[in-house]
């Protein structure tokens, strides 16, 4: 009677031991689901305005410096006949210049219409930090995913197995039991 | 983070229950296949009651056979569910371990000889099963 009481006591922390474990494993999979959020709001953040404008100013200048660059000022120092200089402005050449004469004040246009978009929008990250705050949540991913893996070889081990998510991190899976504990 | 791999063993034990559930879906994909082999056979018996007796002198034969109809339809439900469900923990376990296996594959980890034949795409005969 003593041994079958035991024997059922055993089994019942066994089972308690099991329950835990998955609750445990509920929760490691929540706390990766709010990491992987947490990744997506960093990665959906905009670059600081001050970026996004100075990018915006550099491309229009080189616009410019490109419609100047392309325009055929030959004829006009040494034309065909040797006497009078030319020259030959088609409709793509014009809109071009005149892009360039604009320049400044198309920039500024741009640079109002970016600073526009920035209103109530997420909060703007620069790119290293950016780097920074994926690299640490990359980090933080993997911890989860190895300790949820520890936790299913546990409970495999006292034979209540769980199935593993189909997105498991392949380096969890392939982890010596050394790193999981 | 540099992590210390047990590939051989970790990929040994995710192809073992990757074939342990292909069994359990076989399994329960026969069941599944023998019921409905008995509900076509009870069907067809009420048939031939219907069509060669008159319904007066068969009256508790058709009764019984409608009950076991219905038993046999309530069970075959039920079977193929757990097909169904069986089926998914194959798929799951299957792509489990397969990521496992390109993630192996791709960084040159060691790997049992069945899942290196297999990356090459040689077919590993499976015990019981006559293939893969």
């Amino acid at each position: 009677m003593g041994l079958l009481r035991s024997l059922k006591t055993a089994r019942r922390g066994a089972n308690k031991a099991a329950t835990d474990a998955r609750k445990a494993v509920d929760e490691l999979r929540d706390l990766r689901l709010r990491l992987l959020g947490e990744r997506d709001d960093i990665l959906g953040r905009p670059l600081p305005l001050v970026e996004a404008q100075d990018a915006a100013a550099q491309a229009v200048q080189r616009e410019a410096d490109r419609a100047l660059s392309d325009i055929n000022m030959t004829p006009l120092r040494r034309p065909a006949d040797g006497r009078t200089p030319r020259l030959d402005l088609g409709e793509r050449d014009v809109a071009a210049l005149a892009f360039a004469a604009n320049a400044e004040a198309i920039s500024d246009l741009i640079r109002a219409q970016v600073a526009d978009k920035y209103q109530g929008g997420p909060e703007p990250m620069a790119a290293p930090d950016r780097d920074a705050e994926i690299a640490r949540l990359d980090k933080e991913l993997l911890s989860v995913e190895l300790a949820e893996e520890g936790v299913l070889r546990q409970l495999e081990g006292s034979g209540f197995a769980m199935a593993r998510r189909v997105d498991a991190d392949a380096r969890a899976l392939l982890a010596h039991d050394d790193e999981l504990k | 983070m540099n992590l210390k791999f047990d590939s051989k063993a970790r990929l040994q034990h995710l192809g073992s229950i990757r074939h342990a559930k292909s069994a359990a879906a076989r399994d329960v994909g026969d069941r599944a296949i023998e019921i409905r082999d008995r509900l076509q056979r009870a069907e067809s018996r009420k048939r031939q009651l219907e069509r060669e007796f008159h319904p007066r002198d068969v009256k508790d034969a058709l009764k019984e056979v409608d009950a076991e109809i219905e038993t046999l339809e309530a069970e075959l439900t039920n079977a193929e569910a757990r097909r169904a469900e069986a089926g998914e923990a194959f798929q799951a376990a299957a792509r489990t371990h397969e990521n496992a296996r390109s993630y192996a594959a791709e960084h040159g980890l060691p790997m049992p000889a069945e899942d290196a034949a297999e990356v090459r795409g040689i077919n590993w005969p499976h015990a019981g099963t006559g293939g893969v």
